[in-house]
């Protein structure tokens, strides 16, 4: 285990949040919040990086076309 | 030889070919994609990045470097290596012994897979298949998917 610093107020209002949450340690409440702002980070970002499946299609047939170039042998 | 364990789950890295990656940016996987990407260490190939940058740039589908900020936020990007030059060397050397010759990029990631012991997810699990013998561990997008979406379905079902 490792020992971080807080401040009093935001030990605090960890305190709360882990009775709010029904916590067994601070371990479980940050790791909580990791998951939480994991999750609302992705949503932001993974929205920004897919694309319409048409589109996703194209991508993956001008991978594999490029590939053909140096076609793969394998003896047969 | 070493026994390929195919479970994503127990694994817990996985490593994503460009036509993986390419795939899982599709619209209709965008939950699915969040899922794996809270999941899993997910981890990508500086050359997989490249192949799948290079196919929305032919498209003309985004702006690249905003594109590639974003992905250097969610994934793990692994450059080429000492380690993966000599590991591709090795398997090259043997393959073509073999009579057998793999497109270097594909080679090149699966090498980047074994010596980080990342799990493969791949859509073309044909191309890759004679490189398990070296110790790669391979999982067809298509069955990775599958379990997921069990995954999911069991936990929505608790």
């Amino acid at each position: 285990m490792k020992t971080i610093a807080v401040d009093k107020t935001t030990w605090k209002k960890l305190k709360r949040l882990r009775e709010k949450i029904g916590a067994r340690s601070y371990d479980e409440v940050i790791k909580r919040l990791i998951e939480l702002w994991n999750l609302t980070e992705l949503d932001k970002i993974v929205s920004e990086v897919t694309f319409p499946d048409d589109k996703v299609r194209n991508f993956a047939l001008f991978i594999n076309d490029r590939k053909r170039v140096t076609k793969n042998y394998h003896g047969e | 030889m070493a026994s390929k364990k195919l479970d994503p789950f127990s694994k817990g890295e996985l490593i994503f070919d460009s036509t993986s990656l390419a795939i899982l940016h599709s619209k209709s996987k965008e939950t699915l994609l969040e899922f794996i990407l809270a999941r899993f260490e997910v981890y990508v190939s500086i050359l997989s990045l490249y192949e799948f940058l290079s196919s929305v740039a032919y498209y003309k589908a985004s702006d690249l470097e905003k594109l590639l900020a974003n992905m250097e936020k969610i994934y793990h990007i692994l450059y080429l290596d000492k380690r993966v030059i000599l590991k591709a060397s090795e398997i090259d050397s043997a393959l073509v012994h073999a009579g057998i010759f793999l497109n270097q990029v594909d080679l090149l990631v699966a090498s980047t897979a074994i010596v980080n012991n990342l799990l493969l997810v791949t859509n073309e699990p044909e191309n890759f298949e004679c490189i398990k013998k070296y110790g790669l561990f391979l999982i067809s997008l298509d069955e990775f998917l599958e379990k997921i979406k069990d995954y999911l379905g069991t936990l929505s079902r608790q």
